[in-house]
């Protein structure tokens, strides 16, 4: 035996079994456009029960710089769930080992977000630091859940990130079956039946990075994924299924339950805020200024990983509530007035996902409120928005209804270019030294004015003109008068002031440049770009009306002017622009309309290069010459 | 300087009498009906909530022969518009091994005086994260006009600073008050920033504390002892506005802080003292396991020596020693920023084989590699900008928060700040400036003036302007001190040619930037400089017969950085700065120059700063030479107006055209 073992044992650690991190192993192709690449990740996860699983990740990445990171790992747990073994190492460009990293490193902190008095949610945080790029970082740990309302996607890749092999396994008992839907790449799991388990394998190799982009689509378009949903699941006394959105729309439809009773003294309130109103919309109205009125938004999230609703008595009292439990008070009113209303999840903010009809998961972080009889959608947690207007925070994305039926798919209005509008009146009187006092009366329209009412409502007087102030395109300039106006029933605001500038026109001997357009120029132009890859995308358009008169001082004439007539006509937006030369004044008539476009890669160019005239024609002076 | 001032709190009396202790200024629950009813804040009527009281009264306490203090803290507000809202939003850190909140109550009243307590399920106790707490709470029941109070007590057993006191907030104060009483055996220095109290009242008087029956030892005397009685308050205390270019608004709020002095328990026994010297406050951290301990104790950096040797050897003069340490520590040690502490957490050679230390922790292994190799070194501390100006009249150490390095060649000292690899040797960190810091000696410890290199930047273009208005030619850049390493950096972060295509596009969106070249990238001693073609189409603007340019293609002052009007605090710049731009342009064939610019020059009083824009034309080329220079850094608020049009004037005349006509 011992002269058996003597022989085998070098066999046992042959060098070549050792993992290799070694950078010159990493394909050529791989290293293109990449901050980073994944050498190799091995996902397991297990469930045992509805209720019970074990998540297993191994990963090595090697870091060719510090753009991504991978130097980092972020685990997020609460008390439902434990985090097990947390090992990592470091190796450096050969492939040497340098390190281990030790347990103390280790960070364990609150994840409660800014906005929110208390949620259940912590975090397990892991930072692996090397001075020279590139090395290889490995990272293994697990995590027990007991408590499994969802399970994790697997993102097979970041943007800037290649893929040399990594691989998702999913052990699942019989009685569960697993959903799963793979996104942007056609790769399918293969599926091995034990006794009592299934066991599914998605596997990939040598994928190359996919480069990030400005103005791109949403990521949910353009980088792999592979969804899973449980189709049966349990949380707290909770069951639930993810199969379809009608199912997880269900569960949520449970976990509301039996929360929207008032008390009888609110019941009476909501009889006599209703009483002598024709019309739901009027209700509506007159409902929504009551929710307004006597509630703010306060984030508590706790139980069922903070999905369910705190009931319509916990609101009443406090006046407070988050996203879910003052949708849920609303709805509460609003049936109490006979109008019937439906919760809604969505995902709010600037990256919208891609839901879509074959397969549910769960992607939300917010909740709103539809009326299907007015087709009307409600911000619950906004203490000053028009009733029925809901503002682009969750505008034009697909959200999930919760009704008694199940969930059920709808999507939210958009606000085309003539909804998001801005019209301005502009007089500038220069002086002869170049002083100007400029006045300016805007209207503003839909998500364009929404910065303005917060500002307007939630700011002092003073810091609304100094927050102006920091944002104003003219360098040196006083307001002397600033009156922003909300307008309480339409989603509008007026803006209104005087401004004194100092230095607008530029003196050069007997002539005075003044820029044409001091309030609203277009400047922001990207850099042409031959190798786009993605398609361009531009979510939300706008239209700006303006017109502008220049009173030319006393002594002075034009020697020149920009073009007279400048019209720009494309599919991605127009552009115009009049100018009329008077003895006294200089009259502009401007027009800028943006279009929300979605534009193949390669029309960028084009679409970039409208973009540059607009600010070029933008950006002219007028020249005023002294009369001798 | 009437911003920062230490004072001792003098003992009023020395016969003490008995009184009874001052009364809170207002008892929980009991709202005066002019307070419910207030609409709006008269000393400023924008204001959307107001400290009605802010009121703390700090007590000790003795448990198991150990002092303890106890502070309750009472805070009423009244909230006036909805946007005021967010102060009914209330969070209590505190530190989890060393204090505890023992009860707190919170209600909120409507202006018509009902009142709804807070329930104590409502409030959170939350663990941050390993060191920190907070107690978290939401008011209920807010409306416009109601008034929220809440009353806690903290209970810590760590005397040496006592809990900060904030007279000041982002929302007016109408009162804020703070009394303590604390035993004679225990002398504080006082530390008060901002407006001083107004009311400032010292009484000493017989106190009974309750000692444990082992009380006696350790020298503490039982039963009765006087105690002086401090009330410190203000009055209507604006509300705290936040400006830039200043070091930290932390140097303007106004508040006050206590460090331990010395400690008597017996009459016959000396007083104690507790870091009262600067010398005797070098000594204890010289000798303290985590600072001074690192540095003389070989144990401690033996294996970061045993690395760093082979890269010293060679070295002779004190200089290339500096530069050897130095560059062995910036490439073998990755710097870790958010741990703003003079300490270092771990042993220097645990920090250097894991590659991953903070600044500090860099700095003090620096000092003893330097040590080590032959160079006379020592720890620096000091309060970086974002964390406050420092205090010299008494050794406040919780008011540093990093450690530079000084090493001694020749007769001169260079400060070192490792943490950066674009930083060279005699240039700190920019949130290091800070005036001055001490160095730590045992005999000879002392403040040392920290005196800024300067950011200096040239940018050189030489082009040809066609008849469509396009410019093209070559640009040539030269940045020194601060200006280098943030050009080294940005150019480090990209391609140098990636970094200035987006630099220029910035402005001429349509530039192109082509053979870019960079001179001494690496050699961060140098002066950094870079070289390349570019082309800016419809630079200049052409209109019939003319066209209309501006010279100044390049700046970082088109724009006055001093945006607001007026200001409430001074100004403080981080160091020196030199911009100059140098324009050398042909016309184009078949056009003459109808006007130019004029040439002038501006000061600052002093000649602290300096403009100068000189501009001519020669055999068909226009030349122009701008150079600005500030080497003041400090300006008051009355000097701010001059400040700003100095700035003004300069962006000013960096909008100004040239004009041609076609012959």
């Amino acid at each position: 035996m011992r002269f058996l073992l003597f022989l085998l044992s070098p066999l046992l650690l042959p060098a070549q079994d050792e993992p290799s991190y070694n950078v010159m192993n990493i394909q050529a192709g791989l290293r293109e456009n990449a901050d980073a690449v994944v050498r190799s990740q091995e996902i397991t996860f297990s469930v045992s029960a509805p209720d019970e699983a074990v998540f297993k990740e191994k990963r090595v990445v090697t870091l060719l710089n510090n753009k991504s990171g991978y130097n980092k790992l972020v685990l997020q747990y609460s008390s439902f769930n434990k985090i097990g073994r947390i090992r990592g190492s470091i190796y450096d460009a050969h492939g040497n080992f340098l390190r281990e990293i030790e347990k103390k490193e280790t960070r364990d902190y609150s994840a409660i977000n800014d906005f929110s008095i208390y949620e259940d949610s912590r975090v397990r945080y892991l930072e692996v630091y090397h001075d020279l790029f590139p090395y290889t970082v490995v990272f293994e740990y697990e995590i027990k859940y007991r408590d499994l309302l969802f399970y994790r996607d697997w993102d097979i890749q970041n943007f800037n990130t290649s893929v040399e092999q990594a691989s998702l396994t999913v052990v699942m008992p019989e009685e569960i079956k697993l959903c799963h839907k793979s996104l942007n790449t056609p790769l399918e799991p293969s599926i091995l039946t034990e006794k009592d388990k299934r066991r599914y394998e998605w596997k990939v190799e040598k994928l190359p990075a996919i480069k990030s982009e400005t103005y791109p689509p949403p990521a949910c378009e353009i980088l792999p994924q592979v969804m899973l949903s449980p189709s049966v699941f349990k949380a707290d006394a909770y069951t639930g299924s993810m199969a379809s959105w009608k199912d997880f729309g269900a569960f949520q439809y449970t976990l509301a339950k039996g929360r929207d009773e008032l008390s009888p003294a609110l019941k009476t309130k909501v009889h006599e805020l209703a009483a002598g109103l024709k019309t739901d919309a009027e209700k509506i109205a007159v409902l929504y200024r009551y929710l307004q009125q006597n509630t703010r938004y306060v984030s508590v999230q706790l139980g069922i990983g903070g999905w369910q609703p705190f009931d319509a008595v916990y609101v009443e009292k406090n006046r407070y509530g988050d996203c879910k439990a003052l949708s849920n008070f609303m709805k509460a009113l609003l049936r109490e007035a006979g109008i019937v209303s439906y919760t809604a999840l969505v995902r709010a903010g600037d990256d919208p996902p891609c839901l879509s009809e074959d397969f549910a998961t769960n992607v939300f972080n917010h909740m709103i409120l539809y009326i299907p009889s007015q087709e009307t959608w409600l911000e619950c947690t906004s203490s000053d928005l028009p009733p029925g207007y809901l503002g682009s925070f969750t505008a034009d994305r697909n959200v999930l209804l919760v009704t008694e039926q199940g969930g059920q798919l709808a999507r939210t209005p958009a606000y085309p270019p003539d909804e998001n509008l801005a019209a301005g009146r502009t007089e500038i009187s220069v002086s002869p030294s170049g002083e100007a006092r400029i006045t300016k009366k805007s209207a503003l329209f839909g998500p364009v004015h929404e910065w303005y009412r917060h500002a307007a409502n939630q700011l002092a007087p003073e810091d609304l003109k100094k927050e102006m102030q920091e944002n104003n395109p003219l360098p040196q300039s006083y307001f002397t008068r600033l009156q922003v106006k909300p307008d309480n029933n339409t989603p509008g605001t007026v803006v209104e002031y005087a401004m004194d500038v100092p230095q607008y026109g530029s003196k050069a001997g007997k002539r005075l440049f003044l820029p044409i357009n001091p309030v609203n120029a277009f400047t922001d132009v990207p850099p042409a770009n031959d190798k786009r890859i993605h398609p361009v995308i531009v979510r939300q358009g706008y239209i700006e009306q303006d017109t502008i008169v220049l009173n030319i001082p006393e002594g002075y004439s034009i020697e020149s002017t920009p073009a007279e007539s400048t019209v720009l006509t494309t599919e991605f937006g127009v552009f115009s622009s009049q100018i009329s030369r008077g003895e006294k004044a200089l009259v502009l008539v401007r027009r800028l309309e943006m279009k929300p476009v979605r534009l193949p890669a390669g029309r960028y160019n084009d679409w970039r290069n409208f973009l540059r005239d607009v600010a070029r024609a933008d950006g002219m002076k007028v020249v005023l010459i002294q009369k001798t | 300087m009437d911003y920062l001032m230490p004072f001792v709190i003098a003992l009023a009396s020395l016969f003490p009498i008995a009184l009874p202790a001052q009364d809170a200024p207002v008892k929980f629950g009991k709202i005066p009906k002019e307070d419910l009813q207030m609409t709006t804040y008269p000393p400023d009527t924008s204001a959307t909530a107001v400290v009605l009281c802010d009121f703390g009264s700090l007590r000790f306490e003795f448990k198991d022969d150990n002092p303890l203090t106890s502070l309750v803290h009472h805070k009423r507000i009244k909230i006036l518009r909805r946007a005021g809202f967010e102060y009914g939003d209330v969070v209590i850190p505190y530190y989890t091994s060393l204090m505890k909140i023992k009860y707190l109550k919170a209600r909120v009243f409507a202006p018509d005086g009902t009142e709804t307590e807070v329930s104590q399920k409502d409030i959170y106790d939350e663990k941050e994260n390993e060191n920190w707490s907070r107690i978290r709470f939401a008011f209920p029941n807010l409306s416009e006009g109601c008034v929220v109070e809440y009353k806690y007590e903290l209970e810590t057993d760590y005397i040496f600073e006592l809990p900060e006191w904030y007279f000041q907030r982002e929302i007016p104060t109408r009162w804020s008050e703070l009394q303590l009483v604390i035993p004679l055996w225990y002398r504080y220095v006082t530390l008060t920033n901002g407006r001083q109290p107004e009311i400032v009242e010292t009484k000493e008087m017989k106190e009974t504390f309750i000692l444990p029956s082992s009380g006696t030892s350790n020298n503490i005397a039982s039963g009765t002892v006087n105690a002086i009685h401090i009330r410190l308050a203000m009055k209507d205390v604006p509300a705290f506005k936040e400006e830039a270019f200043i070091t930290t608004m932390e140097d303007y709020y106004s508040r006050v802080r206590f460090q331990l002095k010395s400690i008597q328990y017996s009459d016959n026994a000396d007083p104690k003292p507790i870091m009262s010297t600067w010398d005797q406050a070098a000594s204890k951290l010289l000798e303290d396991e985590k600072f001074g301990l690192q540095i003389t104790k070989k144990s401690k950096y033996k294996k970061a020596w045993g690395a760093a040797q082979p890269y010293v050897a060679a070295a002779q003069t004190p200089d290339d020693k500096i530069e050897a340490v130095y560059h062995f520590l910036l490439g073998s040690i990755e710097c870790e920023s958010g741990y703003p502490t003079y300490y270092a957490r771990q042993d220097l050679d645990d920090l250097f084989e894991k590659k991953r230390a903070s600044a500090s922790e860099m700095n003090l292994l620096l000092i003893a590699l330097l040590r080590e190799s032959g160079v006379q070194a020592h720890p620096v501390l000091i309060s970086t900008r974002d964390h406050g100006q420092p205090v010299t009249d008494y050794p406040i150490m919780d008011q540093f928060n990093h450690v530079l390095a000084v090493a001694e060649s020749g007769d001169k000292n260079v400060f070192l700040d490792l943490g950066n690899s674009f930083r060279p040797p005699g240039t700190i960190a920019v949130n290091a400036l800070n005036r001055q810091g001490w160095k730590v000696h045992a005999t000879q410890s002392e403040w040392m003036p920290l005196t800024p290199v300067m950011a200096s930047e040239t940018y050189l273009g030489t082009f040809h302007l066609d008849e469509e208005g396009s410019l093209s030619g070559k640009i040539q850049t030269t940045e020194e001190g601060y200006g280098a390493m943030e050009r080294r950096i940005g150019i480090n972060q990209k391609t140098a040619a990636v970094y200035w295509t987006a630099e220029i596009q910035k402005r001429y969106p349509d530039a192109i930037v082509d053979s870019v070249f960079v001179e001494n990238r690496n050699s961060i001693k140098l002066p950094l400089s870079e070289k390349f073609v570019c082309t800016l189409p419809a630079y200049a603007q052409v209109s019939g017969d003319f066209i209309y340019l501006n010279p100044v293609f390049y700046s970082n002052y088109h724009e006055n950085p001093f945006k607001l009007e007026n200001r409430m605090y001074p100004v403080d710049i981080p160091h020196p700065l030199k911009e100059r731009v140098v324009f050398n342009l042909e016309i184009p064939a078949g056009y003459k120059v109808e006007s130019l610019p004029e040439s002038s020059r501006l000061a600052l009083p002093g000649n602290k700063g300096r403009f100068q824009y000189i501009i001519e034309q020669k055999d068909g080329r226009i030349i122009l030479n701008a150079t600005l220079t500030l080497t003041q850094l400090q300006f008051s608020t009355e000097e701010y107006d001059g400040l700003r049009s100095f700035f003004g004037m300069i962006a000013e005349k960096y909008g100004e055209q040239i004009v041609l006509k076609k012959n």
